[in-house]
């Protein structure tokens, strides 16, 4: 956790603001945009687990674009198949390692960054139709019994 | 950016005026807990806290409370935007709930 990284750092007055955006965003305060349009962005269709597993066995088109942390790729495993790993933070710098010519099924934790993602990937001219998030994220997918890998 | 003489003291008094009382445990070094009227007061002050975004630049892009700065928490140990006065009030958000 960042706050805990600071105190170990030395920074003595350190504050966690817990509700973060969204309890921000629910008392109606004042939030920032580079690009308010760019955040609101039409999104391409999420993909379902069950649909996701088929394509997998199926389609080579497919690659999926784990952007977790390290923490939850040890925590929840990964779905197996096809794979570029690429945490959301570093994407801005490294979203060129992305092929544009495959499927790219976005995944995260509970589908909660994804979006974000594939709007960044929207702005830098990667194809609507060839990007798409897993609905639910790796949650929904463990939830409905489909397989992981250890990480 | 120096808080602790006079300034810190003050916004909590202010704050406490706010919230009846109810003010964020003080312990040194301990991480604190600061809630939502408490940080937009602290905010609208002259010397306001040292505000981090924790996640991405994607999505810092998108969204953040304004006067933050993005350092996401893989890159906090090697980040040179922290404020090299380590009495310096330093408050972390992310997404939140939801």
């Amino acid at each position: 956790m960042a706050a805990g990284q600071a105190v170990a750092m030395g920074y003595h007055n350190t504050y966690w603001y817990k509700e973060g955006l969204a309890g921000w965003k629910k008392s109606h305060n004042l939030l920032e945009s580079l690009n308010f349009n760019y955040a609101h962005r039409k999104l391409p269709e999420p993909i379902e687990p069950q649909t996701l597993l088929k394509e997998l066995g199926s389609n080579p088109r497919y690659i999926l674009v784990d952007i977790r942390d390290t923490q939850s790729r040890q925590k929840d495993g990964l779905i197996a198949g096809p794979t570029e790993v690429l945490p959301l933070y570093r994407l801005h710098t490294d979203y060129e390692q992305l092929p544009d010519d495959k499927i790219l099924v976005i995944y995260d934790i509970r589908a909660k960054q994804a979006p974000a993602a594939i709007r960044f990937l929207l702005e830098k001219k990667y194809y609507f139709t060839h990007l798409t998030y897993l609905k639910g994220g790796i949650s929904a997918w463990k939830t409905e019994g489909l397989p992981v890998k250890a990480f | 950016m120096r808080h602790r003489g006079f300034f810190l003291p003050t916004v909590l008094v202010g704050l406490a005026l706010i919230t009846g009382g109810n003010l964020p445990c003080l312990a040194a070094d301990d991480i604190q807990i600061i809630t939502t009227p408490e940080l937009k007061t602290w905010l609208e002050a002259d010397q306001k806290p040292f505000l981090v975004y924790t996640l991405s630049q994607v999505e810092f892009y998108e969204e953040r409370i304004p006067g933050s700065v993005c350092i996401p928490t893989e890159q906090m140990q090697t980040s040179r935007e922290l404020p090299p006065n380590m009495d310096t009030p330093v408050v972390f958000y992310c997404l939140g709930p939801g």
